[in-house]
């Protein structure tokens, strides 16, 4: 069994002294690759703050982060942008975009950066999935929030990270609008082999995901494999009580 | 909205501060030309009006029509017979002759003249001492080999009573011994810089006159009202001589010096309409930047009821502070500008002004009015555009983008069109002026439409190299036309002046070196000015014989012409005169020699004494044929009806009216001489010898025609400099313009700023993506002013042709710098915004939104 993502012991302190928050208490949490899961967890429960350490967005302060074969913990901020530009894709829940590139810039700047060829054919597939085709040539501000949100997730997947994060995709979105991106994202470990994984408040939303990871005061609160709608439901509802 | 708007001025007090400081530059200018105006004027008419003193009338010979009553042009003498006029009018107590006039020059111990700039090196005759003039040491001149100085000479030159010393006056040089310094009753050394000789009244006269019984001027002193005693003298004399009141006289003498501070000020004057004009465009930047980065929250405030008229209150109210601070700092600048500007003045002319900073009462209104008006008016535009916002835009989160530009690009095409035009219609000066500004409307309406595909063109061979940060910087340098084109409007505008002045000086000094290298026509020139000899007579602004004109002994020319290797030599005696009411330089020669010597073609070959030869252009100018009559006044008053015999070829070395005879100027010497070699014949042995010839006149020097071009290139060069400085502050302001632009821009994308880090850019290549922006931004201003500038440039020297700019020469190397120098200015304007972008935190920009 390989994993996409391991933690051990991740723990993240805001704050110094009397004042500090332990916003992550010793998390060890393993992530398949190939596989879509989602972290829930009611507000402050630090699900938020767990993806931005996973994702090298934020420094950790005890613990271990594995991101494929690379560790995380000790890195500075070079190392993180590296690992970031390398290994991860993100889709956040808005602004998304560079309102003065085109869509298609958008969806390569990430190799552009990296300074890495595009690949033509898995472009093409990544385009044809999120039905973007005659789009292309448009920058931001002509396309709908839901075709723009299509747009990141493309960006996201091209570079073949090792995890594509998305945070609150469907935020900002109508239901439709975020049905197609929920539908994509679920497809993506099947059709591209990618690792997605989402942070979310919605039960609807992670009722896509092949498994769901719960989070409550920085612990981890319990998982569920293949959830419903009704399962998610439940489950938050059990943590919101306690 | 009074703590409203002052609280947003507090949140945003840096940006302003940058929007302030051109408009501090403006008021700095303003103010500085307005003290320094007040200060040098009165400074200096303190300081001539106490050569006036004691004088209640004065009377001098009449100067011909088209001279100035002034120091810059020698008055007609006055005789003894006019004295003793004077001495019977009734009312006059006591009536003398004195002699003062410019143009002794003490050689100092070094060997070489003694040379001021600005101040006059009088030759006087000694009238013992007085009210005014107290001996320091030593005694008055007794002999004729005596004479006295002024404590003044005696500083520059090392000199004390005892020693000899070398004069050189419109006699050739002569040895004398100095018998005592005198100095002004107040302690000072000279009235204002100026050096003097004084003579016994016989040698006095005759020296700098040219003849004994001869005064420059007639001092009258009486009890009855100066006014009326004018009047009455004037009546006694008749037609033919000046009387003026001491005040009166002692006003013109300052003239001169007027005329230098007024262009001192004009130029000031020039710099802060300038600074003002890009100030205008850098707070209409600024202010609508930050109401656009507003525009939340005026829409809640007019949400909760704020009306439209309240927004613009507190948008202009902004402005008024902004503007306020700005002109108090720039008036206590432009009080220093005044004092350096003073510094400078008393340095370049060796005297202390008894005043110190005067600054005018209606200085400071005048100042804070100025900076007031000028923000306020800028930020109009910016706040009726703010108080348009809708209210229910508080409820829209999101960022305006950028308007169309068609109508701009019209009216742009339209005024450039027009610009071209005027600038090739050949309409002359007032075209030219009209198609420069309208070139400059024109082209900054059309830079919006402009940078969408120049930016590119410009990054297009770099881009690649840089990679990712190269087309980020790129795209948004050209994402909002309309910002581009108010940010580089005021670089384009700086650096399209430079360029312009850059082009006409390049030029200058082509045409001069042509004209000198390919018809000068004498292979060795004898001169007294370093910069060749007279000429620019042809304008009637002939070079005043300020300080005397230096001359030599016309021996010196036979004895040239006896050397070997030498094929022909001539002499010209040069004077300031007036031909038909201008002035203008006068030349006498032996014509036919003269002309032979130089090459020049002349329809005739021989000029009587009652005839002119004129140059082909004055000719032409002045509407004159071959047979006409002209009247020619020299600078003694001296004033003849001549024939105009016929036209030669204006060149370089010649070019006015030739007489045949010298009668009547001031020095009757040759003030310039001019050597034909035979081919092949070794210039610089003979260039030795006659040198040699002349070895004991520290004034004249032979000069070969590569010399001359260096010299000519020295004067434009220091031209040159001055612009150069007053432009570069110009083009500076629009590099601060570029800076504020690229700091309103890094706020506004805070969180782009965060999505590009997030998905990979490092903090380097933040900094170079912002650097990138910055340096397309200046390169494209600096190329479009490079442009337009040359356009100008070419334009203007297209309409002075007939002027002496015959030869166009772009200084490409020049211009190559100007781009190069606007890629170093856009790092240096990035540096700031390009920091603070590359330590925008991710997380917050980013994740919480």
């Amino acid at each position: 069994m390989t994993y996409a993502l391991k933690t051990d012991e991740l723990t993240k302190i805001y704050g110094t002294g009397e004042a500090s928050v332990t916003a992550l208490d010793k998390i060890t949490l393993e992530i398949r690759e190939e596989r879509f899961t989602a972290i829930m967890g009611p507000s402050g429960s630090g699900k938020s703050t767990l993806m931005h350490c996973l994702a090298g967005l934020d420094g950790i302060d005890g613990g271990e982060v594995w991101l494929g074969d690379t560790a995380l913990s000790g890195l500075n901020d070079r190392g993180l942008t590296t690992v970031r530009r390398e290994q991860v894709g993100f889709i956040f829940q808005q602004f998304n975009l560079l309102p003065m590139l085109t869509a298609l810039e958008n969806i390569t700047l990430p190799l552009t950066i990296a300074g890495r060829e595009v690949d033509r054919e898995f472009l093409a597939d990544v385009v044809a999935a999120v039905g973007l085709g005659d789009r292309l040539d448009h920058r931001p501000s002509e396309l709908s929030g839901g075709q723009q949100q299509r747009v990141a997730c493309a960006r996201a997947l091209l570079p073949r990270p090792q995890v594509v994060f998305a945070d609150e995709p469907t935020g900002n979105l109508d239901s439709r609008s975020g049905l197609d991106v929920l539908r994509f994202l679920a497809g993506s470990p099947g059709r591209f082999g990618q690792t997605v994984v989402m942070v979310t408040h919605d039960p609807q939303a992670a009722a896509f995901a092949d498994r769901v990871v719960f989070l409550a005061d920085g612990r981890l609160a319990g998982e569920l494999h293949a959830p419903t709608v009704d399962g998610v439901h439940a489950a938050m509802r059990e943590l919101e009580a306690a | 909205m009074w703590r409203v708007a002052m609280r947003g001025l507090l949140r945003r007090k840096l940006r302003l501060a940058l929007s302030g400081i051109s408009v501090l530059l403006g008021v700095m200018a303003v103010s500085g030309s307005m003290i320094a105006a007040a200060t040098l004027g009165e400074g200096f008419t303190r300081t001539f009006g106490a050569a006036f003193a004691g004088v209640d009338v004065m009377v001098t010979g009449k100067p011909a029509p088209g001279q100035q009553a002034g120091p810059r042009d020698p008055l007609p003498p006055v005789t003894q017979s006019t004295v003793d006029k004077v001495s019977a009018v009734d009312g006059v107590d006591r009536a003398f002759g004195v002699v003062t006039v410019d143009g002794a020059r003490p050689v100092g111990k070094d060997g070489k003249v003694i040379v001021l700039q600005g101040p006059p090196r009088y030759g006087v005759d000694w009238r013992g001492e007085s009210d005014q003039i107290q001996l320091r040491t030593g005694r008055g001149p007794s002999q004729e080999d005596e004479v006295a100085i002024n404590a003044g000479l005696a500083e520059i030159g090392g000199f004390a009573v005892g020693d000899p010393i070398d004069v050189i006056t419109s006699q050739p040089r002569r040895t004398f011994r100095i018998s005592g310094i005198y100095g002004y009753r107040d302690g000072r050394a000279s009235l204002g810089g100026e050096t003097q000789v004084a003579f016994t009244p016989p040698v006095a006269q005759q020296l700098m006159l040219g003849g004994t019984g001869r005064y420059s001027s007639i001092t009258v002193k009486s009890t009855v009202d100066p006014a009326v005693l004018k009047d009455r003298v004037a009546g006694a004399l008749g037609n033919g001589f000046l009387v003026r009141t001491g005040k009166e006289a002692s006003a013109a003498a300052t003239a001169a010096l007027t005329e230098i501070i007024d262009l001192v000020g004009t130029i000031l004057l020039g710099f802060s309409a300038l600074a003002l004009l890009v100030g205008v465009f850098l707070v209409v930047n600024t202010f609508t930047m930050l109401l656009a980065q507003r525009t939340g929250e005026l829409a809640l405030l007019r949400a909760i009821g704020a009306s439209r008229s309240q927004l613009i209150g507190m948008v202009q109210l902004e402005a008024a502070v902004v503007g306020l601070a700005a002109s108090v700092v720039g008036f206590g600048l432009g009080i220093g500008v005044a004092a350096l500007l003073k510094a400078v003045m008393q340095s370049r002319s060796g005297s202390q002004l008894p005043v110190g900073i005067l600054i005018p009462e209606y200085a400071l209104p005048a100042a804070l009015v100025v900076g007031v008006l000028v923000t306020c008016a800028a930020a109009l535009w910016p706040a009726l555009r703010a108080a348009a916002v809708p209210p229910v835009a508080a409820m829209r989160a999101s960022a305006v983008e950028a308007k169309g530009i068609g109508v701009l690009t019209a009216v742009g095409a339209v005024l450039s069109v027009a610009a071209v035009a005027s600038l090739s219609a050949g309409l002359g000066y007032p075209g030219l002026l009209a198609g420069i500004v309208l070139l400059l409307l024109g082209v900054g309406l059309l830079t919006p439409l402009l940078s969408r595909w120049a930016v590119r063109a410009i990054s297009w061979p770099v881009r690649r190299l840089v990679g990712a940060p190269g087309l980020l910087g790129e795209r948004n340098a050209v994402r909002n036309p309309r910002r581009t084109a108010a940010t580089v409007a005021m670089l384009m505008i700086g650096v399209a002046l430079v360029s312009g002045v850059s082009v006409v000086t390049a030029s200058l000094q082509a045409s001069a070196t042509a004209s000198l290298t390919t018809n000068l026509g004498s292979d060795l020139v004898i001169t007294g000015d370093s910069a060749g000899p007279p000429r620019g007579a042809g304008r009637g602004e002939g070079g005043p014989p300020k300080n005397g004109t230096p001359s030599f002994d016309e021996s010196v020319i036979a004895r040239t012409r006896a050397l070997p290797g030498v094929a022909g030599a001539a002499a010209v005696r040069t004077d300031q005169g007036v031909l038909a009411d201008t002035r203008q330089l006068l030349f006498a020669a032996d014509v036919p020699v003269l002309l032979s010597t130089l090459g020049i073609h002349s329809d005739v070959s021989t000029v009587d004494k009652d005839a002119v030869l004129l140059d082909d252009e004055s000719l032409r100018e002045r509407g004159l044929r071959a047979g006409d009559t002209v009247t020619v006044t020299t600078s003694t008053g001296v004033a003849r009806q001549l024939r105009v015999a016929g036209t030669y070829a204006a060149s370089y070395l010649l070019r006015g009216p030739l007489l045949s005879t010298a009668d009547g100027f001031a020095v009757d010497r040759p003030s310039s001489g001019y050597i034909d070699l035979v081919p092949g014949a070794d210039a610089g042995r003979v260039k030795a010898e006659v040198s040699a010839m002349l070895r004991d006149n520290p004034e004249i020097t032979v000069a070969d025609s590569a010399q001359l071009v260096a010299a000519s290139d020295n004067q434009i060069a220091s031209l040159q400099t001055v612009l150069y400085v007053l432009l570069g502050l110009a083009v500076l302001i629009g590099v601060l313009g570029v800076a504020n632009t690229m700091a309103l821009s890094i706020v506004e994308r805070t969180r782009e700023l965060g999505l590009l880090r997030a998905i990979g850019l490092h903090r380097g290549e933040v900094l170079g993506m912002v650097s990138f922006e910055s340096v397309l931004l200046a390169l494209f201003g600096a190329a479009l002013g490079v442009g337009v500038g040359v356009a100008a440039g070419v334009a203007t020297v297209h309409a002075a042709a007939g002027d002496g700019l015959g030869t166009l020469a772009l200084p490409w190397g020049t211009l190559a710098a100007f781009l190069a120098l606007a890629v170093l200015s856009g790092v240096v304007a990035a540096a700031l915004p390009a920091r603070r972008a590359a330590r925008t935190r991710v997380l917050s920009a980013v994740a919480y939104g």
